[in-house]
């Protein structure tokens, strides 16, 4: 199987430490891809020029981070990273899109600060700013009030989820200072990051 | 099952045609105000379902998943091939209105600067996502049986009808042909978007 990942994407991380979680990293093949780099060729192993991108066994294209999960945990027969049913399923896959859906509000937030506004939408521009990083605030807020149910499992497609969109903010928006308020989640982050799959993937920082 | 809701969300589109398709729609309670969401959702996104035992559930492709399970799998292959083709179109076809939510925003925060680059690189996706399905059209691929892909494509063409973005039909015969027969289905007739008043 190959993998198109980007090295600072943690939708790309989640792939591979699942990949590592479930004994088959050396399955993935890696091949390094950035959708903005101007020979890239990503469009052609996905449509939307997005990593991750993944080439199944059989040569057909994979897309989104938790279907190319899914699938990968359907592959291999040890303890799964998604539950398979079950109440435990959709708490794990709730928690990833939690975990997903922070990632996205974070980007957006980003992009919103970066880019200089003074049109007519600039009051509005500010305020949906606002509420994306509202969203990040009360994500982390459930998330610290979550880590006991983190802790049931030593690892799962939630944990994984929320790792990797951890790790992208600290290397990407420190400011948000977010273990200030929250030190149980920061203690299960920092024992977390101790984990092979997460040492094995640790990203870069995005160029500004 | 209650269902935090808008006529106009796209996602929420998806939702409720699946729970068409899967007979479950008089079990659904829709809640239309957002004072409640979140409690329940931190990211304040709809759509959002709260189960009968209350546990709740979000994202679109989650929700169709729970729901499709609920009705013993009528939309999405359980595994093989099959699955990861329906899952796969299904996220090009969410993709593909992502890119056309960023268009809008840029439309209304950027007004009068909007950013040539992004916008082209949110057409780029647009365009790209629309060839693979009117090839898959043209070559039969999206025909029965019916899953969560094929109804995620048909919302999709009509998200970019609705909202307007691109006349996504010229060179695109195949595709065409295809929602114009699809859209048919009661899970999309009865659910055709409109504003939120």
């Amino acid at each position: 199987m190959e993998l198109r990942y980007g090295p600072t994407s943690p939708f790309a991380r989640k792939v591979r430490v699942v990949a590592i979680e479930t004994g088959q990293g050396d399955k993935l093949k890696l091949v390094r891809a950035r959708a903005m780099d101007a020979d890239t060729d990503l469009d052609k192993f996905n449509p939307l020029v997005k990593v991750p991108a993944l080439t199944m066994e059989n040569g057909r294209p994979l897309y989104d981070s938790p279907v190319i999960c899914d699938y990968i945990d359907s592959l291999h027969s040890g303890t799964k990273m998604i539950p398979p049913s079950g109440p435990e399923r959709w708490e794990a896959l709730r928690r990833e899109a939690l975990a997903d859906g922070m990632m996205e509000a974070f980007i957006a937030w980003r992009r919103e600060r970066r880019r200089p506004n003074t049109g007519a939408g600039a009051e509005d521009a500010e305020k949906a700013a606002e509420r994306q990083r509202a969203k990040i605030e009360n994500a982390f807020d459930t998330l610290e009030l979550e880590v006991g149910e983190l802790q049931k499992r030593p690892v799962g497609i939630d944990s994984i989820a929320v790792a990797c969109s951890i790790g992208y903010m600290d290397l990407n928006g420190p400011e948000l200072n977010w273990r200030a308020k929250r030190p149980k989640l920061a203690a299960w982050y920092a024992a977390f990051c101790e984990r092979p799959s997460m040492k094995a993937t640790l990203p870069e920082k995005t160029p500004a | 099952l209650k269902l935090f809701y808008s006529p106009a969300s796209e996602y929420v589109r998806k939702v409720m045609a699946t729970a068409i398709e899967c007979g479950l729609t008089d079990r659904i309670e829709l809640i239309n105000g957002r004072d409640d969401l979140p409690k329940h959702n931190p990211l304040r996104k709809i759509p959002t379902l709260i189960t009968d035992e209350g546990r709740v559930i979000v994202d679109s492709p989650v929700i169709c998943e729970y729901l499709d399970r609920l009705a013993g799998g009528r939309l999405i292959p359980a595994d093989g091939e099959a699955r990861w083709t329906a899952l796969t179109r299904e996220a090009i076809a969410d993709g593909v209105m992502e890119s056309a939510t960023m268009l809008r925003h840029d439309k209304r925060f950027h007004a009068g600067h909007e950013s040539a680059e992004l916008g082209e690189r949110y057409r780029v996706k647009i365009e790209a996502g629309l060839d693979r399905f009117e090839d898959e059209a043209g070559d039969g691929k999206l025909d029965p049986p019916v899953t969560i892909g094929h109804l995620t494509i048909a919302i999709c063409c009509g998200y970019l009808d609705f909202r307007k973005i691109i006349d996504w039909r010229k060179d695109r015969p195949a595709l065409a042909d295809w929602y114009e027969e699809f859209s048919k289905r009661p899970s999309l007739a009865k659910t055709e978007p409109r504003e939120y008043r």
